[in-house]
C-alpha cells in the first residue's frame, strides 16, 4: 500500500495533475504514511523523470512548469508535516523581480522556474517593482540573493538603483545581486557593481549557485 | 528644388490573400467585443480609466479593469480614420495610407550593433540611428523609417534621441514615438512640430507617428498608454500593437492569440478616440511563439497570423501596421537570415498591409549589421518586380520574332533580345565576380555599398534654426528627466 501512494504521488507529478497530487499529499497523511518518504520515494523520482523527459525533448516547458506545480501542491501538504531535522535543504533564498518601469515578464519568470527547479527558494516579487520594493522582499524573506531583470535600456539603470538602495539599507555585506535581460552585459553588471551577470535562465542557476556558494 | 533622396517605391501587389472568410471576420470581431464586455483590459492609469469611465465604460478602480460595452466600442471606432497621411520631409515622401499600397518599414529597436568598421558587437548609439537613416534614406523601397537601434548612452532619454537621429538624418517619415514617461512624450510632439514648421502643419502631414505596445494579456502600460493620450491629443498617429506570445502570455492557438490582441488593440483604439475623436490609429497584432525548451522568442510562427491581423485591422476599418516582417529570429548574417527575407519579402506580397516589412534586424529585432538593410532591400525588391513585371507594358508579345527564328535555333542574334534583356532587373548584389573570377559573398556587396552610401549619401540638412530648436528641447527635455528620475 505505502509502494503504490508512492507510486501515484509520482505518476500525478510526472502527469502534471497539482490536484491530483494534493489530494494524494492529503491520503497519504491521513493514512499515516511518513511524509519524508512520500517527498523521498514518491515526489522526487516522478520529478526527476519529468527532468529527463524535458533533457529528452519528449517535454515542453509547459510540461515542466506544470508538473512542478504538482509538486508543490503536495509538498505544501508534506513539508509542514516533517520533523525539524527533515527538513530541506534551501540551496538559498532568492529575491527575483522585473525593475520598476520595466514589464517584460518571460525572462524573469523562466529564471525563477529554473531557480525552484534547483533547489532554490524563490520569491518572485513580479514586474515593475522598485528597489524599495526589492529591499523589503529582502528584509522580508531573509533572502541571500537578488536577481533583476531588465529589458529596456530605460529601465536597466534602475538595477544601479537596487544595488544602491540594498546599501543603504545596511544589506549589501550579506546579500549578492545578479543581473539579467536583454540589453544587459558582463560590462554593465560590473560598472554597477552587481555580483553576476547570467545571459539566460541555464546560465543564471550556474551563477546562483556560485554566489550563494554551492559550487 | 528636391533632394536627391529617389522616390520612395510603394508596393504594390496584384494578389492579396484572404485566409479569413468576411464571416470568420466577423466572427473574430464578435468575440472581441465579448472579451471586452466580459473580461475587460487593465489600464492601470486613473487618467485613462476617468475618460473610460466617463463614457459609459465600466470600471473597477480596485482592480483598474474597464469593460466595454459593444455599443460603446463600435461608437469609438466608428470616428477612427480609415485613411490618412504619415508625412515625409518632402511631400513625395508622404505615405497616405489608404489600403492600397503597402510602405516598407525599417525594423527598431535594437541594442546591439555589429560594427561597420571594427566587426565587433558592441551597444548600439546615437550615431548607429543616424548612419541607417542616412543608408535608408538612399533605399527606395524603404517608405518608413523605425529608428532601427537604441541610443543607449542617453539612458531614460534615448528614445528622444532616437527621434532626433531619425528627423535630422533622413527624409522620409520617422516612427519617432514610444512608451516613454508620459511627462517626455510632450517633448516628442515638440520635435514633430518644430520639423512640420507648426502644430497645424503637424496635425496636416505628421513627420513622426508613435508606437504603444500593449501588454499580454489583457492589460496596458501606465506609461504607454499616457503617452498614447498626449501623442493622440497632438494627432500623432499611433500604432497600438500587441505581441501576444502563444504558450507564454497568450493561448497557444493562433485564432485565440489573435482575438486577444485585437481585443488589447481596440481597448486602446477606444481609450483614444473617446478622448480625441478622430485622431488617427493604426491596429497592430504580431502573435509569436514561445520556443517550447527554451522559452525564447520566435517571430516566425509557422501560421498565417500576420495575414489574418491585417484583415482583422482592415475590418475595423482603420490601416495595419503589419502582415509582413522581414527581420526574423536569425542569431546572425547567414542562411537563416536570408532564408527569412526570402519568407518575410513574399509575405509582404500576399498580405497588404499599410505599413510593413520591418526589415533590418537579426536576433529578434536585437541586433544591427549595417549591411543587411541593404540585403534585405534587395530581396524584397526582387518579389517586387515579381509582383509588377509581367512585361505587358506595351503590349510586346513577340510574335514576330518568335516566328523568325523558328523552332530549334536561338534568340542570342536578336535585335529584340538586345533592346529588351536589360529591362529584367536582378537583384543587384547576386552574382558579382570578383578579380579571381569566383562568385563575390552578397554580404561583402551589400557591406561595400553600405560604407559606400555612408560616404556619399548626405540628404539636405534641416535649417539652422530648426536644428538649434531641437537641441533646445532635447535639454529641456533632459532636465525635465532629472526631475522625474531623480538621477
Ligand atoms: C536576475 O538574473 C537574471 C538572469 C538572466 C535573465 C534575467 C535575470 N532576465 C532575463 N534573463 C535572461 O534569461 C532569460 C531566459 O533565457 C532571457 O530573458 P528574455 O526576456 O531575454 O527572453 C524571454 C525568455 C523571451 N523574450 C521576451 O519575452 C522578450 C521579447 C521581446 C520581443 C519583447 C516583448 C515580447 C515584449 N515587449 Co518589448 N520586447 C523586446 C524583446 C526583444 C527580444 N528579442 O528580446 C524588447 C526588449 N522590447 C522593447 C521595447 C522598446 C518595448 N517593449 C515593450 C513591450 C513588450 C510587450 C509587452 C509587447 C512584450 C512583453 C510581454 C511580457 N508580458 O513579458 C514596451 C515597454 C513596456 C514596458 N514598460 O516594459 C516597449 C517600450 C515598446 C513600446 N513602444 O511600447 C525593445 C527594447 C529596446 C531598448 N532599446 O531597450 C526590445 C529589444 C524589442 C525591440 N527591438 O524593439 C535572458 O535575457
Amino acid at each position: 500500500m505505502v509502494e503504490e501512494m508512492h507510486k501515484k504521488l509520482a505518476r500525478a507529478v510526472v502527469d502534471g495533475e497539482p490536484g491530483d497530487a494534493e489530494a494524494l499529499a492529503k491520503e497519504a497523511l491521513e493514512q499515516g504514511l511518513d511524509p519524508l518518504a512520500c517527498i523521498a520515494e514518491g515526489l522526487a523520482p516522478g520529478i526527476q523523470q519529468v527532468g529527463e523527459l524535458f533533457a529528452s525533448g519528449e517535454y515542453f516547458l509547459p510540461d515542466l512548469i506544470i508538473c512542478a506545480d504538482a509538486m508543490k501542491a503536495a509538498l505544501d501538504i508534506l513539508e509542514p508535516r516533517l520533523l525539524e531535522d527533515q527538513k530541506r535543504d534551501i540551496v538559498g533564498r532568492v529575491v527575483l523581480g522585473t525593475v520598476e518601469g520595466d514589464l517584460h515578464e518571460i525572462g524573469k519568470t523562466l529564471v525563477g522556474t529554473m531557480l525552484t527547479a534547483n533547489g532554490f527558494d524563490v520569491t518572485d516579487i513580479g514586474i515593475d517593482k522598485s528597489a524599495a520594493d526589492f529591499v523589503d522582499a529582502v528584509k522580508d524573506k531573509g533572502a541571500t540573493l537578488v536577481g533583476a531583470s531588465a529589458l529596456l535600456t530605460t529601465t536597466m539603470l534602475q538595477q544601479g538603483k537596487i544595488i544602491e538602495a540594498l546599501q543603504e539599507a545596511g544589506l549589501r555585506d550579506q546579500i549578492k545581486v545578479m543581473v539579467g535581460g536583454a540589453p544587459v552585459t558582463e560590462e554593465w553588471a560590473s560598472k554597477i557593481g552587481a555580483d553576476g551577470y547570467a545571459e539566460d535562465a541555464i546560465s543564471a542557476v550556474a551563477l546562483a549557485k556560485i554566489l550563494v556558494g554551492v559550487q | 528644388m528636391t533632394s536627391e533622396t529617389p522616390d520612395i517605391i510603394p508596393f504594390v501587389s496584384p494578389i492579396k490573400a484572404e485566409i479569413l472568410t468576411q464571416a470568420e471576420l466577423e466572427m473574430v470581431k464578435g468575440k472581441t467585443l465579448d472579451l471586452l464586455n466580459q473580461v475587460g483590459v487593465c489600464f492601470p492609469s486613473s487618467k485613462a480609466l476617468d475618460v473610460l469611465a466617463e463614457h459609459g465604460a465600466q470600471v473597477d478602480r480596485a482592480n483598474e479593469i474597464a469593460r466595454f460595452p459593444p455599443e460603446l466600442v463600435i461608437k469609438a471606432m466608428s470616428t477612427a480614420p480609415r485613411s490618412f497621411i504619415l508625412g515625409g520631409r518632402e511631400e513625395r515622401f508622404d505615405l497616405v495610407l489608404d489600403g492600397q499600397s503597402s510602405y516598407i518599414s525599417t525594423d527598431g529597436t535594437g541594442v546591439n550593433v555589429i560594427d561597420l568598421d571594427t566587426r565587433e558587437k558592441r551597444p548600439s548609439r546615437k550615431d548607429d540611428i543616424a548612419l541607417m537613416a542616412r543608408v535608408c534614406d538612399a533605399l527606395p523601397l524603404v517608405s518608413f523609417f523605425w529608428p532601427m537601434v537604441s541610443s543607449r548612452e542617453y539612458g531614460r532619454t534615448a528614445p528622444l534621441h532616437n527621434c532626433h537621429a531619425g528627423l535630422i538624418n533622413t527624409l522620409k517619415h520617422v516612427r519617432g514615438g514610444t512608451t516613454v514617461h508620459p511627462r517626455l512624450a510632450p517633448y516628442i510632439v515638440e520635435m514633430a512640430s518644430v520639423v512640420a514648421g507648426n502644430s497645424a502643419e503637424r496635425i496636416r502631414r505628421p513627420p513622426i507617428c508613435a508606437n504603444i505596445c500593449t501588454i499580454s494579456p489583457l492589460s496596458h502600460d501606465k506609461h504607454g498608454i499616457e503617452s498614447a493620450l498626449v501623442y493622440a491629443e497632438a494627432g500623432i498617429p499611433t500604432s497600438f500593437m500587441a505581441m501576444p506570445t502563444m504558450g507564454s502570455t497568450a493561448p497557444a492557438t493562433p485564432l485565440a492569440a489573435l482575438i486577444m490582441g485585437d481585443a488589447e488593440v481596440i481597448s486602446a483604439m477606444v481609450l483614444v478616440q473617446l478622448a480625441f475623436p478622430g485622431t488617427p490609429v493604426f491596429h497592430a497584432v504580431f502573435t509569436s511563439l514561445m520556443d517550447p525548451r527554451t522559452g525564447g522568442y520566435i517571430s516566425e510562427v509557422p501560421t498565417p497570423s500576420y495575414i489574418m491581423a491585417k484583415q482583422l485591422a482592415h475590418a475595423w476599418d482603420v490601416p495595419c501596421l503589419g502582415g509582413a516582417r522581414v527581420s526574423g529570429d536569425a542569431p546572425e548574417l547567414g542562411w537563416q537570415s536570408g532564408y527569412e527575407v526570402g519568407l518575410g519579402s513574399g509575405m509582404i506580397a500576399m498580405a497588404g498591409g499599410d505599413i510593413c516589412g520591418l526589415l533590418g534586424l537579426v536576433g529578434s529585432a536585437m541586433t544591427l549589421y549595417p549591411e543587411e538593410v541593404i540585403l534585405d532591400h534587395d530581396g524584397i525588391f526582387h518579389v517586387y518586380e515579381m509582383m509588377n513585371n509581367k512585361g505587358l507594358d506595351e503590349i510586346d508579345l513577340a510574335l514576330d520574332v518568335i516566328r523568325e527564328v523558328g523552332p530549334r535555333n536561338h534568340f542570342l542574334a536578336q535585335k529584340h533580345t538586345r533592346e529588351h534583356i536589360r529591362n529584367l532587373r536582378l537583384p543587384s548584389l547576386l552574382r558579382h565576380r570578383g578579380p579571381d573570377g569566383q562568385q563575390r559573398d552578397p554580404r561583402e556587396i551589400a557591406l561595400e555599398k553600405t560604407k559606400q552610401i555612408a560616404a556619399t549619401h548626405h540628404p539636405p540638412p534641416l535649417s539652422s534654426d530648426v536644428l538649434a530648436e531641437l537641441d533646445r528641447i532635447l535639454e529641456r527635455a533632459e532636465s525635465e528627466a532629472e526631475r522625474i528620475f531623480g538621477d
